[in-house]
């Protein structure tokens, strides 16, 4: 039964195009309006009912007036986005980040201002980390910032706890903890400051700065851990 | 031949309607748990009898839905937080904030660090450091004091001392496991013993303020 009055419709809709082929000639070639006759009546009932979809397949989709295709494009933009956000929090609490650094106290490693440093988060809470990398970590005393500093002593090292020249009292790092110090002594805020700082806080390692001149392409420039071999000096014994 | 490949090729579009799906439900799930809120158990008898009462003897602990958005920004005495330890990195605890920064906090003698129960035992090397506070410890700039609310048998800032309120991950909205207690939050009903001196915090605006340094103003 459904199939038979598909066949119909087919006819239908097959009159009806070659019944419009036949009215847009007679408009090109002659400017009158055409003459309503029997044609025109069975036209008029097939085609303001149905819109002949754009392929040949007929369904029953096709009997419903289809959305307007500014309708469909919002939706699928917000569902891009939406996957576009979560996977880069998901890359950027997990993996790797670029964050924006200002401030004297890591020059002259990194710039005072300007500076994006490339971040790895697998460092993140202490782990794998050596003395001499140069660590992300939530501000101890402020919370909701970041800072960037290096670490001088991990648990069981022992630190001096003020600048060389001005003390020489030393203390031992205890578990969990770290001591960092950044690379520009006299204007740094460090661990000098606020004493140990536990490793739960740190969030990633500072692989290097990325940088670029002009219109090169950006390079990340490794950071070193600064560590040299102790040397003997014993130039002053005779 | 061509058959194989046909169930191969329906075997990977169902692949692509149920594993694309579920890995974006897995990344979101991720995105919620690291930022929003996160259920988590309560092992350790720390804060019994108020969470995991029955973890002794019956071994089950109960389930808290952590409040994990802007954490560390407003917490207040008596909140029950959740911070990353402050000797294990990779471990958490579950303590009750019992002062802020800028309070003083009467240290309880019944708290005092030792190695044992509450009947006594010999001093440990923190013992040493609750005595250096003589009574009464000052929560610096930026850290909280965290108490458990088991007395005898809890490690926190008289062990450790004030922690930085950046360690702090979430606040306890309320509990999800055992289905008997769900939704309630049975810490709220605690009064702690250890006594605080609040700090004298300045709420005024800087306009108001402003207007009391002033000719006008009382300061």
């Amino acid at each position: 039964m459904l199939r038979s009055s598909l066949t119909r419709l087919r006819i239908n809709r097959d009159a009806s195009i070659l019944l419009r082929l036949v009215q847009r000639s007679r408009l090109a070639s002659s400017k009158t309006p055409p003459k309503p006759n029997a044609f025109d009546f069975h036209q008029k009932r097939t085609s303001e009912t149905i819109v002949p979809p754009a392929s040949s397949q007929w369904t029953l989709s096709s009997f419903v007036r289809p959305l307007p295709d500014l309708g469909r494009i919002p939706s699928n933009v917000a569902a891009y986005l939406f996957c576009a956000c979560i996977a880069f929090h998901i890359f950027s609490e997990y993996g790797f980040v670029l964050e924006g650094a200002y401030g004297i106290s890591m020059l002259p490693t990194i710039a005072s201002d300007g500076d994006w440093l490339w971040i790895s988060k697998y460092y993140r809470r202490g782990r794998d980390l050596k003395v001499g990398d140069v660590v992300s970590f939530r501000h101890p005393i402020r919370p909701g910032e970041y800072a960037v500093k290096r670490i001088i002593g991990m648990p069981g090292d022992f630190v001096l706890r003020d600048t060389p020249e001005k003390g020489h009292m030393m203390m031992q790092v205890p578990n969990g903890h770290c001591w960092l110090v950044g690379d520009n002594l006299t204007y740094s805020r460090d661990s000098r400051m606020f004493g140990m700082l536990p490793l739960a806080l740190i969030t990633g390692k500072v692989l290097g700065p990325v940088r670029w001149s002009g219109w090169t392409i950006p390079y990340l420039e490794k950071l070193e851990h600064g560590l040299q071999p102790a040397v003997l000096d014993d130039g002053d014994v005779e | 031949m061509s058959t194989v490949l046909t169930s191969l090729r329906r075997y990977r579009r169902t692949l692509w309607h149920i594993a694309l799906p579920s890995l974006w439900v897995t990344a979101s799930a991720i995105f919620i748990n690291d930022n929003i809120m996160e259920i988590t158990s309560v092992t350790g008898d720390s804060m019994a009898p108020t969470l995991s009462p029955d973890q002794d003897t019956t071994g089950r602990s109960d389930y808290i839905a952590w409040n994990k958005w802007n954490a560390n920004t407003s917490v207040k005495r008596g909140d029950v937080v959740f911070f990353g330890l402050p000797s294990r990195p990779e471990d958490t605890g579950v303590k009750r904030v019992i002062a802020v920064e800028g309070d003083t906090v009467l240290l309880d003698p019944r708290r005092r660090p030792k190695n044992g129960n509450a009947n006594g035992g010999p001093d440990v090397p923190e013992s040493k450091s609750w005595d250096a506070w003589m009574g009464r410890a000052k929560v610096p700039e930026g850290h909280v004091w965290v108490e458990g609310d088991n007395w005898r048998k809890s490690k926190d800032s008289n062990w450790y001392g004030p922690i930085s309120r950046s360690l702090i991950l979430g606040k306890a909205m309320a509990v999800v496991l055992p289905t008997e207690k769900f939704g309630s939050k049975p810490w709220e009903k605690f009064n702690t013993r250890t006594r605080v001196v609040r700090t004298q915090v300045d709420t005024r605006t800087d306009l108001e303020l402003l207007d009391a340094l002033g000719p006008n103003g009382t300061v």
